[in-house]
């Protein structure tokens, strides 16, 4: 079964575009789910923040003593956190900063094990900093700069968006619109 | 006792028993112009598989809706091009349609027995509608929210009829996440229902054609998958050569774009009753539609010969084209007290 999901991981990271500026570390499998090693937990009193305030995180279940890199992993953007290492009783207790660049969205905690494992991951909302303010101020550390995003201007145009396929996906488009086009016209004349 | 085989039947031929579909149809079903239903069918189908895809990598949440949708745009693999061909797929939908109701009115086949086939056609129309406007606040960029804005303003003006679409309905779950449920679930699930009674009431009753010519349906539906494949052809290039795009992640507040085409003559109504228009304008025009079989008391159903129905019918349409001409030229404008 884990030979079976390898090869299917194996085939997206083979037609996802090779632009895609995917920078997690760990092996293409990782970026998914892979439950089969999710045996620790990651926990916090929080499921939202404001980019630039703190959030409480416990792990437990984790391997004792050893080592692990906290990343905020969206869909389109990677923060790393640092590292956190796991007590002799694979516990640890922090407070994450989360970094006043972070854009709001949905996310997720991920701790990758020395190995390049996901150990463990918890959803996360970051909101913007300036929304949520009052109430995130009093859980910043005193003396830190607090990050104020610029007030957003609606727009009515359209995003640039930086379009790419890779050699694969214009053969699959290629193939099955040619496909599409053959047998239809074939159909037309078989129909007559 | 054995089941009994026909040598010269092919293996799936046997199997699936498809010379079921070899009942006799009039020729003319095979004409353009006859085809236009099963066009719309065939897009309905290319966008239910397209949202499927696209479903896998949506996230309905307000705060990931639009990052997801950039992540299909950019890193799903053939993201970008499905998307498209879901779009291209719903234009191609709603100009099919729209072609065929037009046609089936000029030929009146409306009339006694088919009045239920039209009702359950004029049905899917509303439900495409539907289907547009919900897939348009899925978006999540200025146009998808000034879209859910409108289902808000919407659901407040009607009151309790519209209570699902305001944010108090329910605090479980946001007012996007049900949209998503709308247009994933309850409105295909509708649209599939209602197109497979219009199928099995056309089986049925026939379709209205003078022609004395016939054919086996199997040779028809041969056509109709070729026109298809060519029909998506067609849209895969289209989705190649103009892709849909994306606008800007959302500000509330303001009310500074226009909907997607086929919503356009609602947005023109908009602009000169305010937002009682959209609501007002669907409401119009599908109930004429629906009335169409009750209002012609001809008894006969001569092509074309609607008399004063025609006059009322020609009206309609070309309020319709004004407003849409309107819409689409004319001033974007806030209609929401936003």
């Amino acid at each position: 079964m884990i030979k079976a999901a390898s090869i299917r991981f194996a085939l997206l990271a083979a037609i996802l575009p090779a632009a895609g500026g995917a920078t997690f570390p760990a092996t293409a499998g990782a970026t998914l789910p892979s439950v089969v090693h999710e045996k620790a937990v990651l926990e916090s009193s929080r499921s939202s923040v404001p980019a630039g305030a703190v959030l409480p995180l416990d792990g437990r279940d984790f391997g004792a003593g050893e080592s692990y890199v906290l990343r905020l992993v969206g869909a389109l953007r990677e923060y790393d956190l640092g590292e956190v290492e796991a007590d002799a009783e694979g516990l640890f207790s922090i407070e994450l900063a989360i970094p006043g660049s972070v854009t709001p969205g949905a996310y997720q905690v991920v701790a990758v094990a020395p190995d390049g494992d996901v150990a463990a991951r918890l959803d996360l909302t970051v909101l913007e900093a300036e929304a949520v303010a009052p109430e995130g101020a009093d859980e910043r550390p005193a003396g830190e700069v607090v990050h104020e995003a610029a007030p957003r201007v609606a727009r009515a145009d359209e995003m640039p968006i930086e379009r790419s396929r890779s050699g694969l996906e214009w053969g699959v488009i290629g193939l099955l619109i040619g496909g599409a086009g053959g047998l239809g016209l074939g159909l037309l004349r078989a129909g007559r | 006792m054995g089941t009994r085989t026909d040598p010269k039947k092919g293996w799936l031929e046997e199997r699936a028993a498809l010379d079921a579909l070899d009942y006799p149809v009039p020729k003319a079903a095979s004409r353009w112009t006859y085809m236009l239903g099963g066009l719309t069918a065939s897009f309905i189908v290319m966008l239910v598989l397209t949202g499927l895809y696209l479903a896998q990598f949506y996230n309905p949440s307000p705060i990931g809706a639009h990052d997801s949708v950039l992540y299909i745009l950019t890193r799903a693999p053939l993201g970008d091009w499905v998307r498209s061909l879901h779009y291209w797929s719903a234009a191609g939908a709603v100009v099919m349609i729209t072609a065929h109701l037009v046609h089936v009115f000029w030929r009146r086949s409306y009339k006694r027995p088919r009045e239920l086939t039209w009702w359950a056609g004029v049905g899917m129309a509303g439900l495409l509608f539907l289907l547009i406007v919900t897939g348009s606040a899925l978006r999540y960029d200025q146009e998808g929210f000034e879209a859910l804005a409108h289902f808000v303003a919407g659901g407040e003006l009607t009151g309790t009829l519209g209570a699902f679409f305001t944010e108090g309905f329910t605090r479980s779950a946001p007012l996007l996440a049900r949209i998503f449920g709308l247009h994933t679930s309850l409105l295909p699930l509708l649209l599939v229902g209602l197109m497979g009674l219009h199928f099995w009431l056309i089986r049925h009753l026939g379709i209205h054609a003078d022609d004395e010519e016939r054919e086996v349906f199997r040779t028809h539906a041969i056509r109709l998958v070729g026109v298809s494949l060519l029909a998506f052809a067609l849209v895969g290039l289209l989705a190649v050569v103009a892709p849909e795009d994306l606008g800007y992640p959302p500000v509330a507040g303001v009310e500074i774009t226009k909907p997607f085409w086929p919503v356009l003559w609602v947005y023109g109504l908009e602009n000169l009753l305010g937002a009682w228009g959209m609501i007002l304008g669907p409401v119009l025009l599908f109930g004429f539609l629906v009335a169409v079989p009750l209002l012609d008391r001809r008894p006969d159903d001569t092509p074309g010969r609607h008399g004063w129905l025609g006059w009322l019918a020609l009206l309609v349409g070309a309020a319709v084209l004004v407003l849409w001409l309107y819409g689409a030229f004319g001033p974007a404008r806030q209609h929401l007290g936003m």
